[in-house]
């Protein structure tokens, strides 16, 4: 089995993670379509079964992380894949 | 490491405001496509059917003001794009004479009466003021009839004006009482914006009182010092009992706009020099104004992150529509977005963490604007 290189490696992981999280906020998307999440955002207290609680900070944190997070996360990927391939194999060479 | 964290603080400054106002101009621009959208969205809930066991505040009371305020926002936004679109004229007056009919069923009308401890409709010919409902209510009726002059509810909008305006001649600080004992001026905003659209809807000249109404708004119910519209007043001398706040201001200012748009003009340059703030682009509107440290938010507002509310954000996107600012709107269209999070199927646009009474809420303040009955 070939050898695979760091940067490829560090693709790897990154298009997983970012499939994952992708996958995730359509999922907790789909699941919180249906519910009445606002009045557990802006009503928040122990009248909340923590189940519900929690899957709405679930999906709180993967959409913020997701809509604002992702872009930032997929640039800094690239560029570190881009320098790992061509910068430090320059500097070897 | 350095290269890495540069790029991320790249993206995250750029991209997702862009992402996220995409449909910023088209919405801006009154488009139909997206304002249908928005409409089939709502259309599911107004048709299927709400009741106050669907919110979940842990409050009877509020889930109760949830429930009226969902079938209210929705109408608005109905009443809202029948006037700008012909084409959907028809179908969205008939949505809206569905959110007429569904206000008027004794489950929503309860949560008024609870406090009341008399039906809002049923006691008009008494004192009690009622205007957590009848002033909302009556707006509502008032685009209604604008859009169809022979409306059949005509006759309980002459009676619901006519029991406003004896209340407020008769109310000694010129405001009415939302429930006993409790005077909100944003809700005196919907019941002077009801009785002018009545005003102008059945030719009736009410500009002498209507001016009174305006100055008595000017003079108690307005921040000296900021502009905003404080939250509550005694209703015993009409003197402040709560801050100036953003929810209040940006929702009373969307209902002034039917009725004095000098008024809603000015809190709205209020909110934009007070309250509004961009982070990465996003447009946030804060609770309080600088120098209230308050950080911690009510049913009113929503959740307070760092300053900014929930609410207060989302209302401005009407007010930003109104008074043609643009670049607001784009912004604060953008944070709707993102917290909101849309999710469009079969021609529907939901708002997921909106529920109903987001999405009718989103439906009002996103289809505002344009010319006014």
């Amino acid at each position: 089995m070939k050898h695979l290189a760091r940067w490829q490696w560090t693709l790897i992981i990154s298009v997983l993670e970012i499939a994952a999280l992708l996958l995730a906020h359509h999922v907790l998307m789909v699941k919180m379509a249906s519910r009445d999440i606002i009045s557990h955002i802006f009503a928040a207290g122990p009248h909340v079964p923590a189940p519900v609680m929690a899957t709405v900070i679930a999906f709180l944190v993967v959409r913020l992380l997701t809509v604002l997070a992702l872009p930032g996360m997929i640039f800094s990927r690239i560029g570190l894949v881009l320098m790992d391939r061509f910068w430090t194999k320059g500097a070897d060479a | 490491m350095l290269v890495g964290a540069a790029l991320f603080v790249l993206g995250v400054s750029f991209v997702p405001y862009w992402w996220c106002s995409r449909q910023a101009d088209a919405c801006y621009q009154g488009d139909a496509i997206l304002q249908q959208k928005l409409a089939r969205g709502v259309e599911t809930w107004v048709e299927k059917g709400l009741a106050r066991r669907d919110f979940h505040t842990g409050s009877a009371q509020f889930d109760g003001e949830w429930l009226f305020g969902s079938y209210l926002m929705a109408g608005f936004g109905f009443a809202q794009s029948a006037r700008a679109h012909p084409s959907l004229r028809e179908r969205h007056v008939r949505l809206l004479e569905v959110c007429v009919t569904r206000l008027l069923t004794p489950e929503v009308r309860a949560f008024d009466g609870e406090m009341w401890r008399s039906d809002p409709i049923d006691s008009l010919d008494s004192p009690a003021h009622h205007a957590a409902f009848l002033g909302y209510f009556n707006l509502l009726l008032g685009l209604h009839r604008q859009l169809d002059p022979q409306s059949r509810f005509a006759d309980l909008h002459d009676r619901i004006t006519a029991a406003l305006v004896r209340r407020l001649k008769a109310s000694p600080i010129g405001l009415l009482e939302s429930y006993p004992n409790e005077t909100y001026p944003v809700d005196n905003c919907a019941v002077i914006a009801s009785i002018a659209v009545h005003s102008r809807v059945t030719d009736t000249d009410r500009k002498e009182f209507l001016g009174h109404c305006y100055r008595i708004l000017r003079e108690k119910c307005i921040d000296p010092k900021s502009g905003l519209l404080i939250q509550a007043v005694y209703s015993r001398d009409g003197t402040p009992v709560d801050d100036p706040r953003g929810s209040g201001t940006t929702l009373g200012l969307y209902f002034l706009s039917f009725a004095d748009m000098d008024l809603s003009a000015d809190l709205y340059r209020a909110v934009r020099r007070e309250l509004f703030d961009t982070v990465f682009g996003f447009g946030g509107v804060k609770e309080y104004p600088a120098g209230l440290r308050r950080t911690v938010g009510d049913i009113d507002s929503g959740p307070v992150v760092f300053g900014y509310g929930f609410s207060p954000t989302g209302f401005l996107i009407s007010g930003a529509r109104i008074h043609g600012d643009r670049n607001a709107f784009k912004r604060l269209f953008a944070t709707a977005y993102a917290c909101g999070a849309p999710y469009e199927r079969k021609g529907k646009l939901n708002f997921v963490t909106g529920a109903s009474l987001g999405d009718a809420i989103l439906f009002a303040m996103l289809t505002a604007g344009g010319s006014r009955p």
